[in-house]
């Protein structure tokens, strides 16, 4: 009786299983077509547009990087993901730190205000923020993004860290004062290293994120020589309309470098995705 | 909380002032100009004070309350949302076979960003593209049709896209609190003869009801305010304005009409309705969820 009820629990997870399998696989559909599509000839993808390529050619790759500079703004999405990280990690963590932390006056205003600014979408800010740096005469340079970008994904990056915050033990951290640790050293030598986990899985949710905008990109960077992947996808988007062959081939040169960031740092990935969530 | 000596009273603000600083620059600035600005209306430098002309303009602005309503239709995306990271939440949470790969699979397309994912959409859903070829493959060939370039369905195909891209998250947040559940109660229950069903009503939604609140919050806060990216790459608002949204209308009256007033003022109105939702969300907490309060 009981292993035949086994038995049978155990045949409908394997159904249950399949179902998934299947769903998952359609799912994916999307993603399957950008990448063959990619390496279809423009011809081809007249009367084929569905099936596995003919001939495999490299054809759109070849032509992308003629009309763009690929390096180039594979260089640009570089330089607004790394250098932003960096600082919106380090800043992060010291408010994390004092925020977790520390009983001062103003605290619990300050954590409070960390989801309502999650919310504000960026457009709201881009006109007034637009005329700040045509002022100072930083649009067009990437410092105007990077700085921006600091700003933007903090309170993101913040509502992530304060619930990792809570995993260190205060009493530790009075042992070590007792001790006649600084607070600066405390933040050096014991909450960075304590924290690194955590720190790996935000870094990689937040690069992502960098990685993946579009909007203050596209505004503060509109010197070609400048441009992000991104956003030279969506110019390639208005300009070579017809040539979907060409457009999935932008679309995955984009997408390499987060797709290997997602395979090397899943495990990290998710435990950041799902750290603001889950207190 | 680490008790600190009087004379150390500064290190708290110490420690916070860089992330203050950035975020004065990035949102308190300019959400005071905003406010500001919206009073005003503004053509290149010269600036008249116009009180509240420019909210009475927007509330009379046809487009406006096509962009609010809009907004709404989004809205269905969140039940949708909802229940299936639900549904996958409980069956991975179940164990089937090969649960961890799953896991994985369906993030993938969260981790796509927004305009490619668009783009990529926009190829799909043409009248020529792979989706009404598909429809054609099983025989429903007199559904062809340009999914994005018509007003009866270009705001729906927008959803279907949005549910597509954000489904991987909700599951992956349940999920993730579902396994922090106490083991041992849900091994209790199966003992007491308790079925999948049961255990996932009695257990386990009760369990993760404060991250699927969060959840809800969150999905309404990105249909409310963050749709930019998805109508700027795959419809550009149209056609015949029909996918224009609250947050694609801001940046329309700024870059294509160049009125910073009415954009400052659509935006503070954006501003308005996204606090209210937090601030019944943070109530929710407050009064749903007393024991969560930490």
């Amino acid at each position: 009786m009981r292993t035949g009820y086994k038995r049978r629990q155990r045949m409908g997870k394997w159904l249950l299983s399949a179902g998934v399998a299947v769903f998952i696989f359609v799912d994916l559909i999307p993603i399957f077509f950008t990448v063959i599509t990619s390496f279809k000839s423009r011809d081809e993808y007249v009367y084929n547009v569905f099936s596995i390529p003919e001939r495999w050619s490299l054809e759109n790759y070849a032509n992308l990087f003629e009309a763009y500079d690929v390096p180039q703004m594979f260089l640009s999405s570089l330089t607004v993901t790394v250098i932003p990280i960096f600082f919106i990690v380090y800043f992060g963590t010291m408010a994390a730190f004092a925020i977790g932390k520390f009983e001062f006056k103003g605290r619990r205003i300050f954590a409070n205000m960390i989801f309502p600014l999650m919310s504000i979408p960026s457009v709201v800010m881009l006109f007034p923020l637009f005329r700040l740096f045509s002022k100072l005469n930083m649009t067009n340079k990437f410092g105007s993004v990077i700085v921006i970008y600091i700003g933007l994904i903090l309170p993101f990056i913040l509502n992530m860290l304060t619930s990792f915050m809570s995993s260190i033990s205060s009493s530790y951290l009075e042992a070590a004062m007792i001790d006649g640790c600084g607070f600066w050293q405390m933040f050096h030598r014991i909450i960075l290293p304590l924290l690194a986990p955590a720190l790996s899985a935000t870094t990689i949710v937040g690069a992502m994120w960098l990685w993946n905008e579009m909007l203050i990109a596209f505004i503060f960077l509109q010197d070609e020589a400048k441009r992000t992947l991104v956003v030279g996808l969506t110019s390639m988007q208005g300009l070579f309309q017809l040539d979907v062959p060409l457009l999935m081939a932008g679309a995955t040169i984009t997408t390499v470098p987060v797709i290997l960031i997602f395979v090397f740092g899943q495990k990290w990935f998710i435990r950041g995705l799902t750290a603001g969530g889950v207190k | 909380m680490i008790r600190v000596r009087k004379d150390k009273k500064r290190v708290p603000y110490m420690f916070m002032s860089p992330a203050l600083i950035m975020i004065s620059i990035v949102f308190l600035y300019p959400i005071i100009s905003v406010l500001i600005d919206s009073f005003f209306q503004i053509s290149g430098q010269k600036r008249t004070y116009t009180g509240i002309q420019n909210f009475r303009v927007l509330l009379e602005n046809d487009l406006f309350w096509k962009s609010l309503i809009n907004n709404m239709k989004f809205f269905i995306c969140v039940p949708i949302l909802i229940i299936l990271g639900i549904v996958f939440a409980v069956l991975l949470y179940n164990r089937i076979p090969g649960w961890k790969i799953y896991r994985v699979l369906l993030l993938v397309p969260y981790i796509f960003s927004i305009a490619v994912t668009g783009i990529i959409f926009d190829c799909i859903l043409r009248e020529n593209g792979l989706f009404n070829i598909l429809l054609e493959k099983i025989g429903l060939g007199h559904l062809v049709q340009p999914w994005l370039g018509q007003t009866s369905t270009a705001v729906y195909a927008i959803m279907a896209v949005i549910v597509w891209k954000e489904m991987g998250f909700g599951t992956m947040l349940i999920l993730a609190r579902l396994l922090s559940v106490d083991e041992s109660m849900v091994e209790a229950a199966r003992l007491d003869g308790a079925g999948i069903f049961t255990i996932t009503r009695k257990i386990l939604l009760p369990e993760a009801k404060p991250v699927i609140s969060f959840y809800f919050v969150l999905c309404m806060i990105n249909m409310l305010s963050w749709l930019f990216n998805y109508v700027y790459v795959m419809t550009k608002g149209g056609p015949v304005n029909s996918t224009y949204v609250m947050d694609f209308y801001i940046y329309q009256l700024g870059v294509k009409f160049v009125n910073y007033g009415m954009a400052s003022a659509l935006a503070v109105v954006l501003l308005i309705i996204t606090f209210l939702l937090v601030g019944v969300q943070a109530a929710m907490q407050h009064y749903v969820f007393p024991d969560e309060e930490d």
